[in-house]
């Protein structure tokens, strides 16, 4: 358990780090305090992949889905029937983990490709019903919602998404280190040889699917709320792609990896930003770089540093 | 006693029976071998008392209770272990991790704090000590199968299927082996079932042997009985030398 030790090791180091963050909005103007958030809400989904795509080995593309499910259904909830966020949020996370145990019970016999198409087309089929059901949704326009506590503000968004962003580390570090994380390895590593042990394959990588749609219908349903405005971007593949970006770069199937490229690149893009929308273009490009050779990323790179240093001294 | 009690199974692959009506019982204890030529239908037999490949006739009886059509981590759970002809280790994962796995897949899976002592002790007993933070895809040949061996002893296991757990050992590892597999019968009463190509490793170790031929069932009985019997002199040489 590499990622084990590492962050034991670095437990006080994190602490601080997050005490530093918890103090961004005394000092961050409105516009990095709104890419602080954007940039949490990216931590959230990219983890959440990771944990499936990662750790199971289940290449899903309907991740961003599972998170327009979250942010439609306490957002419409919201803004049609005045059913308050704090009610609306966790039927959303629910409808998205529900939304998920039937995908994935749909995916259980595929691997590899035939999954990942099989979730696009899910994902695509999704976000043209939302699109087209305007009377709804208002489709493109967007809806739009409530925040999620009281007044908008900037302040209160951020310390949301900080919360979850931490209480959904937690979990995910709880589930590596439990007996089901070691299922989920066995299960991306070897599925038969899983199964000749004793390991009921199926159910681990249904509750997979579950675990991490339910974690993706937090993230957009709390985005959502912040934003005060739902899309059918959320949804979009641009966004899927975006998160498959910077689980791939950060270091996919290791903990801090998805953190780090979420952070790395979104605070990129808000620099090249000027360029256009180019730069999605470009993470692609580099993701496919570093999927080749350097498949754990800049976490794994990181690691290989000190070593490669004492060779040579 | 009867342990295992296999009636009548078959699978088809399209056009091709690979196993077809085949019949044995393995009594508890015994080391039971099985032999036949390349293509005969052997780790296919394996597959479908794993249920690792689903059968199309035939039922399956382990241990008193009926466990045909079951998942594959159903019937490890009911108590047969299997490994491999080429060893499948979680390669991404340590020596440790690749037994854990096994430890977490018994029907009451051991408890995380438990898990470290049974790991060590099962790595060693397979002579893999201190290789626990390894990881399995820097063993070489033999420490793979050992490890597979290891996982497969974790399961705690009435039964394992072994097989070919020879090929590729050089003759002091293999006479390693052939000791390891004799404890494992005599000190931790498990049944064997085993393929092996090996001939002279086979006769010595084996209670009982069965000899299957394109699928079928074509002799079976002790080690001296099977090596003079025409059928399997036939189906390993060839009718023309068979004759002579």
């Amino acid at each position: 358990m590499g990622t084990n030790r590492f962050f034991q090791r670095n437990r006080i180091l994190s602490l601080a780090a997050l005490g530093c963050i918890a103090t961004f909005p005394l000092f961050l103007g409105q516009y990095w305090l709104h890419t602080a958030i954007v940039g949490l809400f990216y931590v959230m989904m990219a983890s959440s992949w990771n944990l499936l795509a990662g750790f199971t080995g289940q290449v899903s593309f309907a991740h961003a889905a599972f998170a327009g499910v979250g942010a439609y259904s306490s957002g419409i909830l919201a803004a049609k029937l005045g059913v308050p966020p704090i009610i609306g949020l966790p039927l959303g996370v629910a409808l998205a983990a529900l939304m998920g145990l039937a995908l994935g019970s749909l995916c259980i016999r595929m691997g590899g490709i035939y999954l990942s198409l099989t979730t696009l087309a899910f994902s695509e089929i999704l976000r043209i019903i939302i699109t087209n059901e305007y009377e709804i949704t208002r489709g493109t326009m967007g809806l739009k919602i409530p925040p999620f506590f009281g007044e908008y503000s900037k302040t209160a968004g951020f310390y949301e998404l900080l919360v979850a962003v931490v209480i959904m580390l937690w979990i995910i570090r709880l589930i590596l280190n439990s007996d089901l994380g070691t299922s989920f390895r066995a299960v991306q590593n070897d599925e038969v040889a899983a199964a000749s042990l004793g390991i009921p394959v199926v159910r681990v990588r249904v509750t997979a699917f579950v675990i991490t749609s339910a974690m993706a219908g937090l993230a957009g349903s709390l985005y959502g709320h912040y934003l005060m405005l739902i899309t059918p971007h959320i949804l979009s593949l641009d966004l899927m792609f975006l998160v498959l970006a910077m689980t791939v770069i950060g270091g996919m199937g290791t903990f801090v990896g998805p953190i780090v490229g979420a952070l790395f690149l979104e605070l990129l893009s808000e620099y090249i930003r000027a360029y256009g929308e180019f730069h999605i273009l470009i993470f692609g490009l580099v993701a496919l770089g570093v999927a080749r050779f350097a498949p754990e990323g800049l976490v794994g790179l990181w690691r290989k540093w000190p070593g490669r240093r004492r060779y040579s001294a | 006693m009867i342990l295992l009690a296999v009636e009548s199974v078959s699978k088809r692959f399209g056009g091709l029976r690979a196993v077809s009506n085949v019949s044995f019982q393995v009594g508890e204890g015994e080391i039971l071998g099985l032999i036949g030529p390349n293509g005969a239908g052997k780790t296919t037999l394996f597959n479908l008392v794993a249920g690792t490949v689903p059968l199309d006739e035939g039922t399956i009886y382990f241990d008193g209770k009926y466990i045909t059509g079951f998942a594959p981590h159903a019937i490890c759970r009911s108590g047969i272990a299997r490994t491999f002809q080429v060893a499948r280790p979680f390669s991404a994962m340590t020596c440790a991790e690749n037994v854990t796995v096994a430890l977490i897949g018994r029907k009451k899976s051991v408890p995380i704090s438990d898990q470290p002592g049974i790991i060590k002790e099962t790595l060693s007993y397979v002579g893999l000590a201190g290789k626990e933070r390894i990881l399995s895809r820097d063993l070489n040949l033999i420490d793979k199968k050992r490890l597979e061996l290891a996982r497969a002893l974790a399961t705690n296991p009435k039964m394992l299927l072994l097989d070919e757990v020879l090929g590729g050992l050089s003759s002091l590892e293999m006479s390693q082996a052939l000791g390891l597999i004799r404890t494992i019968r005599n000190r931790l009463n498990i049944t064997i079932v085993w393929i092996e190509h090996v001939m002279g490793a086979v006769m010595s170790v084996c209670d009982r042997l069965l000899v299957l031929d394109q699928g079928q069932l074509i002799c079976e009985g002790s080690p001296e009985i099977v090596s003079n019997d025409p059928r399997v002199i036939e189906a390993y040489l060839g009718e023309a030398d068979a004759e002579n």
